[in-house]
Parts: structure tokens; C-alpha cells; sequence
């Protein structure tokens, strides 16, 4: 097996010095403030993980600080491109670019870089699904679930992954706003879905064989259809896989990420924006929206689907919003949250949902009011709830 | 303790090669005998094809089936804490008494006049069955656990329709739950509606609250559920049901914890099933037969399977004089054998089976007193709170310290002689060990269980890299989940494997 290996050797060094990140003028600022360099180290730990684990595969890795600077000491076997320069002190987002289009075009089977959710979002724009992605987590942030969780469990994956041990699966590429944190405005964006080698499955007991993601998506979109879609009513489908199933299912050509309007099982509205949404809603008069949970922290709105705005779901009745989530997406998330910055809405809307998560089969979960999780919890019966 | 597991390159039976056909000569004046006799039968009878079985000697037979034992583990072997499954000791007097012909050559075309005995023997454990669970009648029909649930799926279904109330469509079912329940449900036609657990260990009542409706046709439990708590709002949970002019189903999978002590009637269940091959002491887990019995609330009665057995103060019979029945679910009593094994165990016990539940729940806790004290294990859900037949622990803290995982720990248990538990379920618990001893163990078994235990995480610390690559002492070493459970590679039958190889699916 062929891996392609880069290093961002500046990612996640912000965060030691207080700020969230290091794109653009972030940097300059971090070393400023004496930031020093994580990514190396990491590097470091997953490539003699990898080689305690028995890779048996061929690394391609990008030159100098970028990889093949922490791979000479190692007993894995490689061989370095000549990007970007040897002489270069400080590599640059077109470095990354430049060295995953020559990955590609050396038929890598999978690229593992190290580096934050900036980095996944740089490698994600050139390889596409083209190729299964695996980060090593050395950011500041991390939405993207195309991280493993350390350098060893990347290690790990890599290693099950050339034994044809798992399989890969599509999953969100995020990103926050840097600039906008800065004034303390979190503002998640969706950027797309990387192919990633995934090793979240249970080992399934014999007893609940629990299907792969795919057929999940397909099971759940079907009964969608079957039991929700009914005529005369407009249907907003958000981000996400799960929901593009549904328009797949119907034949229907919807965007990625997205808000698309659907409406007697044709397509009236694409990639929509707030103001669009509020028209359309005033226009058909019965609507739904169609969400899933967006990233490891359980949103089901305010992150990657804005345009849903708390002007929007003013006009929504809550039975008329159906969440859609897969088992493994809810495995591990204690309750959904709610980041409209309305926190009367929020409250309002806030309480046990429905989440739909398989053909005819549908999961309680408790949504909660971004805003003021504490207070909610310590005002009413759920105090106990999430105690643990 | 020293173990190793035999290892011997054994064919499977099909493919062991033979040169020998017979190893007792048969005298010339039998082997015309046979045919003379084969000549008798008519013609169209007689089959004509060649017999598609293994053509051995005794002796290789037998050679091969004893290598077979020698590389396998059972609970005739040692210790099998193998949660939601109950593997205790199975009596050999029942085994010897179940495999006497009266039962094992009885044809169920047999006149009932004939077969009196074993209708009385089934006639009684529907009496019995019904006493142990609080409820009027019971059908000993259903071949499995998941066929009784099934079974109780399918009445709540008919009992609905039966009242016009066709919009009862959800069945609501926790998350902890056996997976065959939302199985059973969604065959009987059911949407499933799951309800979490709550941080005491037992179900959310402001959830299942949440989701009641005109629309709950009925809610499947287990009590004790599968982290081994008990509901303490059971009857409150009933009464929610109830007012929806819902039922409720009991999932008896395994009575340990409460056999004697709690009925589910007096929880306020109307429909139970259980696992005979369970709590009852008959064998499982090799795929059949089973045995599980659906018992229900004097007015479900009519809806059981048919037949059930009568007794009209003279003989015994069976009854088909069910108006409402959801039909048969097996064409015959086939599953007789673990019926008769359970009524014997039954029977020995007498009022001792309340202490089968005693004995067990005190294993359970002696072990997870012990278990929760050690490093990197921990214990969600209700932390203070006793369990009943099995707790669930959580190497969690284990794998995030050493990478050393919950299977992999699972696999360390087998090269120290001991049968694994039931591993990453329930789904709620991470890295979830759920573990039953039963009251077959002894204390000093408990022991051996708790120091492997014991042994193990320190390894982990140690030099995690050993645990990881257990087991080495059994026959067998560690599969490759992935490949053994794929459809490529797993065969049922011999025939399925032979197809595999010659690449026709």
C-alpha cells in the first residue's frame, strides 16, 4: 500500500498562546507571542506507532519540515518529493496543495496529514473523494471528523486499513471562522465530505449486527419518504448526507451543503439563503424541515445550516422539524443542541425529540438550548440527567 | 492455573478422507436380509440418489468428534459469565431423562390417548410457567427467545385490530434493550421508538412520557433490564402504558434475578415470554432447539398460539378452541427436549428456585464489588446501586490509558481458561464487559474470574502489547472479526461452504 504523508508544521500552535488558530495574519501573531511548533512531534509519534504496528506499506511524504524531516530517523520505508523547497523556513497553504495534487497523481491509497481542521479543509479541496483521508490531530480545532483521536489511534487505522480491516465512510469537513472567534462568534462552516478509513465500529456481537453507515442512510431516507413526505407540503432539506439521501432516493439533484427546498417531489429551491427560506415559507405556507446533526458536538442547528435562522423557526411548528441521524452519529452524543442565538426560541423548542434513525425506527433524544445548557438543566427535572 | 487448548488440524467432517467403509463386517445372511427387506418397499419410496453425508468408519467418527471437544470450551468445562445469556450448569439427570425414547422417537402424529404422559408433563409446565410469572396462561409453541417475542409482538398487534384501534403502530422499546426486541417488533409490522437510559440506570420516565401517544401500541422491557438495575418505577411505567390502553411486554429472557421473589404480573405486565434454555437450566447457544414460552393476562388468552394443552379432569388434550389465535408458530412440539429438561430442573427445585435468584444476584455483586475497585475499569450508570443477575463495567478508562480494549481484554480471559463475557453491548456502555455468573459458580471460581481480571489490566499497564495479541494458549487464535463474519467467508452449511469454494455465489 502507498501513503501519502504531510506535515503542517504550523498547525495548532496558536493554541497554546491563546488564540484559536493560525490561519492568515494568526501566525505572525502566535509566534509573536512565543508560540512553539506542535505538528513535528505528533508527526513524530505517528510514524513510530506505524512502525511498532507493523505497516507494512511504502510512505510517500512530502520534503523537509512537511514530513520526510521526521521520517530519516524512522525504520519505515519512503521516498521524498521534492515539494515544497528544502530551503523553506515557512510553508504555506499552496505547499499543501501542491503536494497532495502529486499525491494523487502517484496513486497514493490514502493521505494522512497532520494539522488542523484548516488543514483538512486544504487537502479536502484537491483530493475530493478521490482518495480516503486521515488526520493526525495537531490543531487548535477540530470539527472535521476526518481526525482520528491520537497520533497512535492514527496509527492504528492506517495499519487496519492496509490489512483491509475497515472500511471507509463519508464524513463532514468543518471549519470555524477564525477571524469571527477572534470576537468570540462561533461560526461553524461545512466545507464538504472526505472519504475516511473509519474505526468507530463496535466489534459487533453476534447478537445486533449493526449495519454500515451507508445502508443506514438509505434505510432512513426510505421511511422518510414513506411516513413524512406527504403532498402539498414544502420540505427543506439542510446539510448533510443523511438528508441527501432523500433527494437521491426521489431522483432529485440536491446540494451538499446547502439548504434545498423540495416540493411535490421536485426540486423548487437550491442552496437557499436565509431571506430565500423565508420567502419560499411565506409562499407554500405548510413546510417542514428535514436536519441531521451536524459534527461530534450533537448541533442540530446553528452549525453549518444558519440559514435556518430563529427568524425561520419562529414560522416552523416544532412537529414539523424532523432530525435525522445514523446510530453512529448519535453514539457517544449525551443530547442535541440547539445555537440560534434566540434564547427564548431555544428554550422553547428545547426538550425530547424524535430522531429518525433507521427504517421505522426512531430514537429518543434530549435537545438542549446552546445558550444555557446549565440553566436548563438545573431548572427543571433534567438535573438528573446529565449529572454524570 | 496452567491452560491449554488441544490443537488438532481437523477437517470438517465432510472432507475427512476415508479408505475404510466398514469397520464391523456385517454377516452375508443380514446384508440380504436388508436388501430383501429394501425390496418390500415400493418403488417410488426408495431413493435412488446417492446420500449426500460423509462416508467414515465408526472409529474415524468418533476420533473426530472427540478432537472436535477437545479444542471447544463449554460450561461443562469451565466458568462461561456470559451476560444476557445465562450459561449455568445443566443437570445431567434432566439431559439423561430428556434423551429417554418415550421422548426423543415420539412422532407428533402420536394418538394423544398414547402420548398422556408428556401432554401432562407440558400441561403442567403451562401451569407452572404461569405461577413463576404471574399470568394465567402460557404456550410452550415458540422455538427461540426471539420467536416467543415474536409471538408477543404479533398478539399485541391482533389485540389492537381486534378493538379497531389500527393507529397503534409504535412499539417503544429502551435503548438498553435485547436487540431482537426492536427486531420482534419491526417483523410484527411495528415502528420502533427508542427510549434512553438515564444516568440511574433505568429508563427515562420523562422520555417515554415524551413519546406516549394514541399511537403506543405497547412498550417491551426487561426487569432487571441489561445493566442488571431494577426498574424501582416499574409500576409507575405500567400504569403510563396502561392509561394509553397499551400493553405491556415483559422480555423474559432471563428470570435469575427475580425467580421467586418478583412476578412480572405483579409488575403490571400482560404479556411474557422466557427462555427455557435459559433461566431453566436447558442447554443453549448451539443454535437449537429452544425453547420460548409465552405466558399472558387472562384476557390475552384467547390470542395464544395453537395447540395449547387442556386437561379436562380426566385426560389430557390438545385445545385449538382459541378464538382469537395468531395461528400456529411451529408445526409441531419439536422443541419437547428443553421442555423436559426444564420441567425436570423445575421440578427438583420445587420452592428452592427462588434461591437460584438469591445465589445469583449475590454472585453478581460479590464479583463487581470486587471488579469496580481496580484501575481502568469503571461502572456506569446507577453507581450506587446494587444490580440483580449481571452488571455491566466499562473499560473505558482502560483503552484511553493503554489502548488495551475491552475485546482485547475478552480475549486475555480465554487464554487463562475462561470463557469470555458478552462484550460492547448493551450499546450505551462504551467498552462494555456485561457479566453473569450465575449460581452455578462457586466462590472460588468468582475468584479465579476476579484475578484474571486482576492480572490482566496489570498487564496492560505493564506491557499492553501481550493483552492485544491474546489469546495464544487456545486452539483457536484471535480471528479477524471482519473476515470471519463476512458473507464471503462464513458458512452455515456445508453445502453453503461447498458452494463459497466452487465460487457459485
Amino acid at each position: 500500500m502507498k501513503l501519502g504523508f504531510v506535515v503542517n508544521p504550523i498547525a495548532g500552535m496558536g493554541g497554546s498562546v491563546g488564540l484559536k488558530g493560525t490561519d492568515g495574519e494568526l501566525y505572525e501573531e502566535a509566534l509573536k507571542r512565543g508560540a512553539k511548533p506542535v505538528a513535528p512531534s505528533k508527526a513524530v509519534r505517528f510514524l513510530q506507532a506505524l512502525s511498532e504496528k507493523g505497516f507494512q506499506g511504502v510512505i510517500v511524504a512530502a520534503n523537509s519540515v512537511m514530513g520526510c524531516d521526521y521520517l530519516s530517523s524512522s525504520r519505515l520505508r519512503f521516498s521524498c518529493l521534492d515539494l515544497p523547497d528544502r530551503g523553506k523556513s515557512v510553508t504555506s497553504r499552496e505547499d499543501t496543495l501542491r503536494v497532495i495534487e502529486v499525491f494523487l497523481k502517484s496513486d497514493v491509497d490514502l493521505i494522512v496529514f497532520v494539522g488542523g481542521d484548516g488543514t483538512a479543509r486544504d487537502v479536502l479541496s484537491v483530493a475530493g473523494t478521490k482518495v480516503p483521508i486521515l488526520g493526525v490531530p495537531s490543531g487548535v480545532k477540530m470539527y472535521s471528523g476526518v481526525f482520528a483521536t491520537s497520533p497512535e489511534v492514527a496509527a492504528e487505522v492506517v495499519v487496519e486499513f492496509e490489512r483491509g480491516n475497515i472500511s471507509v465512510d463519508q464524513v463532514e469537513v468543518a471549519d470555524v471562522d477564525e477571524i469571527k472567534l477572534k470576537e468570540d462568534l462561533l461560526n461553524v462552516r461545512l466545507y464538504g465530505y472526505a472519504v475516511a478509513p473509519v474505526l468507530e465500529g463496535f466489534v459487533v456481537p453476534s447478537k445486533d449486527l449493526v449495519s454500515g453507515s451507508e445502508e443506514e442512510k438509505w434505510g432512513i431516507a426510505k421511511y422518510f419518504i414513506e411516513e413524512y413526505m406527504f403532498p402539498g407540503v414544502l420540505y427543506f432539506l439542510g446539510p448533510g448526507t443523511t438528508t441527501k439521501a432523500i433527494a437521491d432516493l426521489l431522483g432529485l439533484k440536491k446540494t451538499l451543503l446547502g439548504v434545498d427546498a423540495i416540493y411535490e417531489r421536485k426540486l423548487v429551491g437550491r442552496d437557499l439563503s436565509e431571506s430565500e427560506i423565508l420567502r419560499l415559507i411565506e409562499k407554500y405556507g405548510r413546510v417542514s424541515l428535514v436536519v441531521s446533526v451536524i459534527g461530534r458536538q450533537g448541533y442540530i442547528f446553528g452549525r453549518g445550516n444558519q440559514q435556518f435562522s430563529a427568524r425561520v423557526l419562529r414560522l416552523v411548528k416544532k412537529t414539523d422539524i424532523f432530525v435525522l441521524a445514523t446510530h453512529s452519529k448519535l453514539a457517544g452524543i449525551k443530547y442535541l443542541l440547539i445555537d440560534v442565538g434566540d434564547p427564548e426560541l431555544e428554550l422553547e423548542l428545547s426538550g425530547y425529540w424524535r430522531v429518525i434513525t433507521g427504517y421505522g425506527e426512531e430514537t429518543v433524544k434530549l435537545v438542549l438550548p446552546a445558550c444555557c445548557v446549565d440553566k436548563y438543566l438545573s431548572s427543571g427535572g433534567l438535573t438528573q440527567y446529565l449529572k454524570t | 492455573m496452567l491452560f491449554r487448548q488441544a490443537k488438532w488440524e481437523e477437517p470438517i467432517v465432510f472432507e475427512l478422507s476415508s479408505f475404510s467403509k466398514q469397520t464391523l463386517l456385517i454377516d452375508e445372511e443380514f446384508a440380504n436380509e436388508a436388501s430383501e427387506a429394501l425390496k418390500r418397499i415400493p418403488e417410488s419410496l426408495v431413493r435412488s440418489s446417492e446420500l449426500k453425508i460423509p462416508n467414515l468408519s465408526e472409529v474415524e467418527v468418533v476420533r473426530h468428534y472427540n478432537r472436535l471437544s477437545q479444542m471447544s470450551y463449554g460450561v461443562d468445562v469451565g466458568p462461561v459469565p456470559l451476560g444476557s445469556c445465562t450459561m449455568k450448569y445443566n443437570p445431567k439427570i434432566c439431559e439423561e431423562l430428556a434423551s429417554d425414547p418415550r421422548v426423543t422417537e415420539l412422532h407428533p402424529y402420536q394418538d394423544e390417548e398414547e402420548a398422556q404422559g408428556i401432554l401432562e408433563i407440558m400441561y403442567l409446565m403451562q401451569r407452572w410457567l404461569s405461577e413463576i410469572t404471574g399470568m394465567d396462561e402460557c404456550s410452550l409453541q415458540p422455538p427461540a427467545g426471539a420467536a416467543g417475542e415474536f409471538v408477543g409482538a404479533l398478539i399485541i398487534r391482533k389485540y389492537h385490530h381486534d378493538r379497531g384501534l389500527n393507529n397503534k403502530n409504535e412499539m417503544i422499546v429502551p435503548e438498553a434493550a435485547h436487540g431482537s426486541n426492536p427486531a420482534s417488533s419491526a417483523m410484527a409490522g411495528f415502528k420502533v421508538v427508542k427510549i434512553p437510559t438515564a444516568p440511574s440506570g433505568e429508563t427515562d420516565i420523562e422520555a417515554l412520557k415524551s413519546v406516549l401517544s394514541d399511537n403506543t401500541a405497547g412498550l417491551m422491557l426487561t426487569n432487571p433490564n441489561t445493566l442488571g438495575i431494577f426498574e424501582s418505577g416499574i409500576v409507575e411505567i405500567s400504569d403510563l402504558i396502561h392509561e394509553k390502553s397499551a400493553l405491556m411486554y415483559y422480555d423474559g429472557a432471563n428470570l435469575n434475578g427475580i425467580l421467586g421473589i418478583v412476578r412480572p404480573g405483579d409488575m403490571g405486565f400482560d404479556i411474557v415470554h422466557l427462555n427455557l434454555h435459559k433461566t431453566f437450566a436447558a442447554p443453549h447457544g448451539g443454535g437449537g432447539p429452544g425453547a420460548g414460552a409465552v405466558c399472558v393476562r387472562k384476557e390475552l388468552i384467547d390470542y395464544l398460539p395453537v395447540p395449547l394443552v387442556g386437561f379436562d379432569g380426566r385426560s389430557y388434550k390438545l385445545r385449538y378452541d382459541l378464538s382469537r389465535t395468531i395461528g400456529r408458530v411451529s408445526w409441531f412440539y419439536g422443541n419437547i427436549v428443553p421442555i423436559v429438561k426444564s420441567f425436570i430442573y423445575i421440578a427438583a427445585l420445587g420452592p428452592a428456585l427462588r434461591e437460584v435468584a438469591e445465589v445469583s444476584v449475590l454472585n453478581t455483586n460479590y464479583l463487581m464489588s470486587k471488579l469496580r475497585r481496580m484501575r481502568g475499569i469503571s461502572l456506569p450508570y446507577g453507581e450506587n446501586r446494587w444490580r440483580k443477575h449481571e452488571f455491566v463495567v466499562s473499560f473505558e478508562n482502560l483503552l484511553k490509558e493503554t489502548g488495551v480494549s475491552a475485546e482485547d481484554v475478552a480475549k486475555a480471559l480465554l487464554d487463562r481458561g475462561l470463557h469470555a463475557p458478552t462484550i460492547y453491548f448493551p450499546l450505551i456502555v462504551k467498552e462494555a464487559h456485561m457479566i453473569e455468573v450465575t449460581e452455578t459458580e462457586t466462590k472460588e471460581n468468582i475468584d479465579r474470574l476476579a484475578k484474571a481480571y486482576e492480572e490482566i489490566i496489570e498487564l496492560a499497564y505493564r506491557d499492553p502489547q501481550v493483552v492485544k495479541s491474546s489469546p495464544v494458549n487456545t486452539s483457536v487464535k484471535r480471528l479477524d472479526v471482519l473476515v470471519a463474519n463476512h458473507p464471503r467467508t462464513l458458512a452455515p452449511t456445508y453445502e453453503h461452504l461447498r458452494r463459497l469454494k466452487s465460487q457459485e455465489v
